[in-house]
């Protein structure tokens, strides 16, 4: 894992807060991953395989969603099948960039979208795992970033 | 047997007991392969039969009727997937040579990935399909694919080339940590371990704090120590890999507006120094029960330490071209409590360092100023009323004190404080403020004025005290009292 990668997946995350909102994402500052779970109330997953292998996902809490929801789709009453799409379609933004940056020899999976903080995230035990920070409005997330 | 061509029964002249052999024959066969076999139609249609080993390789059962190409998909990249029908399609034309056709076969040892519940891939097998055209008549009716189960010898040859490309790079650690006693690389190796866990700290919970520049600080200090440990015991490859870190981290102290972004190199560089770290660890274990066998007494281990301040000496001087005499006829580290073992090493490597860094002048400019060529750094010991006391004496040049004190009158005014009042006691205060370094000559003024107050807050942390006394041209001696009883 470089600094290009990790600029890569940062920009495409905080790019999609700002394009779909008009509001700025801050970032915070990136830490090592430990035994801690970093997990909010959804998370979307996706999966990198091919010539490098890790997984990459967002973490946020519904009180974040909700307000995206009402202001992507004007839903004031966004109900949890809606916070979890819009789980998905962040984690899928990042990974139309991923998809199109990587190339053809990488294979990026369909972003799957879990809900609850109850257990931490499988992710690749000799891979280094980043995470980083993110703010969008008073609304604190997650990027957890793990690949080889 | 070989298979040969049927023919019916000579005594009855009936194909049944033929057909009935074949099936059976052929049953056995798929039941037992441990390959994957089946047929494939030009519309790339799986047939009724295939082996039982296929379904347990692809890990899909029912494949009967399904689309090669469909069960491929999110198992291969894509660029595969689009090369694979492709060279599908050119199986299927009987204008074209099969074994020419062949050479082009895109799944030759493919990775093959396997999703868990939630959809991400977690495991992987790499397998090797073989492609054979079945004909009627000169026409191409199917294609009879097997595929083998290749994991264990990629991985094999994957791990042999892996281990070629470490082989060299770990050598050189190994002849770099051989000559450290493998006492000493223990305590330096828990030491990067804590200053490490350290920086993982401060960069863990900064997401509160409203000056990242305080957290820069934090981060050089740690970098520093473990640079100057790697420098101690001549670890070069650590010593280079910090001094790569520091620069990034010494990137940031220039820059106005710091945000999140610009600690992505400090977070990967700590990454770096992790894996580093843990290789190298590994590589002391591989060796480390060779050492078992010749386990150090207490004698020897005190010893090291006396070892190691000449090892830095020598070192330190040849690089920057000066030469320095040692003298520790007076030290006895055998005197030394075990509680203060690490902290006398870490105080006198700390005063060792700076002095032939900053202290000691070339051995021309020694030569040129009428000074014996050769410096001397003497260290000496001593137990006296409850107080174990250190003494480090050189004969280098004070000048950079006198800069320090210059630079304060001449950039921080202070009408309490004029030049000509500054005694012995406020330079030793100017020693230990940190910060004072400025754009020019940075690192060397970055590194002392950090170092010292290190070493300013072990002696508090201890109850330690230190006494500087200097004159300007001849003589420093730096003494620390340290209290017996409170350790």
């Amino acid at each position: 894992m470089n600094e290009t990668d990790l600029h890569f997946f940062i920009d495409s995350t905080v790019n999609y807060f700002e394009e779909v909102t008009g509001e700025q994402a801050i970032t915070g500052i990136p830490y090592l991953k430990g035994k801690e779970p970093v997990v909010l109330d959804y998370s979307g997953i996706i999966g990198i395989s091919g010539k490098r292998k890790g997984c990459v996902y967002i973490t946020t809490t519904s009180e974040m969603l909700k307000s995206l929801a009402n202001i992507i789709l004007n839903d004031h009453q966004a109900t949890i099948e809606t916070v979890k799409d819009l789980t998905g379609e962040i984690a899928n933004t990042i990974s139309g960039n991923v998809r199109e940056a990587y190339g053809s020899s990488f294979m990026i999976s369909v972003p799957v979208v879990v809900e609850g903080r109850a257990k931490d995230i499988r992710l690749p035990e000799h891979v280094q795992t980043f995470v980083i920070p993110i703010t969008w409005k008073e609304y604190k997330s997650f990027l957890v970033v793990c690949l080889e | 047997m070989p298979f040969s061509a049927l023919e019916p029964n000579a005594e009855t002249g009936k194909w049944e007991s033929q057909w009935r052999d074949l099936e059976r024959v052929m049953h056995y066969l798929l039941q037992h392969t441990g390959e994957g076999i089946f047929f494939l139609t030009q519309d790339l249609v799986i047939q009724e039969y295939y082996s039982k080993a296929l379904q347990e390789i692809l890990g899909i059962s029912n494949l009967r009727g399904r689309n090669l190409i469909n069960l491929l998909e999110n198992r291969i990249p894509s660029q595969i997937i689009e090369n694979t029908k492709e060279y599908l399609q050119l199986m299927f034309r009987p204008d074209l040579d099969e074994e020419v056709i062949n050479e082009l076969n895109p799944l030759v040892e493919t990775e093959f990935f396997y999703e868990d519940e939630w959809g991400i891939w977690t495991s992987s097998k790499y397998l090797s399909f073989t492609f054979r055209r079945v004909t009627q008549e000169k026409n191409i009716i199917l294609l009879l694919i097997t595929i083998k189960d290749v994991t264990e010898k990629i991985l094999l040859s994957k791990k042999i080339q892996q281990t070629e490309e470490h082989t060299q790079k770990q050598m050189e650690w190994l002849v770099n940590i051989l000559h450290v006693e493998p006492e000493m690389l223990k305590e330096f190796f828990i030491g990067v371990e804590q200053e490490l866990a350290n920086i993982e700290e401060i960069l863990k919970n900064a997401k509160d704090t409203k000056n990242p520049r305080e957290l820069i600080e934090n981060i050089y200090r740690s970098l520093f120590i473990i640079k100057g440990n790697a420098s101690m015991l001549d670890l070069r490859f650590f010593t280079d890999k910090t001094n790569q870190f520091i620069n990034k981290v010494f990137k940031l102290r220039n820059k106005s507006d710091l945000n999140g972004n610009d600690f992505v190199p400090i977070v990967v560089s700590l990454g770096d120094m992790r894996e580093i770290l843990k290789e190298v660890q590994t590589i002391f274990k591989r060796i480390s029960h060779f050492h078992n066998h010749f386990r150090i007494k207490r004698a020897y281990e005190s010893e090291l330490l006396v070892h190691s301040l000449k090892t830095l000496i020598i070192s330190l001087s040849k690089q920057l071209g000066k030469a320095v005499k040692f003298d520790y006829k007076d030290f006895d580290a055998l005197s030394i409590p075990y509680s203060y073992r690490n902290m006398v090493r870490d105080i006198l490597f700390l005063l060792v360092r700076n002095t032939i860094l900053y202290g000691i002048e070339d051995f021309d400019q020694r030569k040129s100023s009428n000074k014996d060529p050769n410096a001397i750094i003497k260290i000496s010991s001593m137990i006296n009323d409850g107080f174990l006391g250190l003494v480090m004496k050189h004969d280098g040049r004070i000048d950079r004190i006198e800069r320090m004190i210059q630079r304060l009158v001449t950039y921080e005014p202070d009408e309490n404080l004029p030049e000509s009042s500054l005694e012995g006691i406020q330079v030793t205060q100017l020693l230990f403020t940190p910060n004072l370094q400025m754009d020019n000559e940075r690192e060397l003024e970055a590194s002392y004025s950090m170092d010292m107050e290190l070493l300013k807050r072990k002696l508090k942390e201890k109850g330690g005290r230190l006494k500087i006394t200097f004159t300007s041209e001849d003589c420093c001696e730096f003494k620390i009292l340290l209290p017996l009883r409170r350790v």
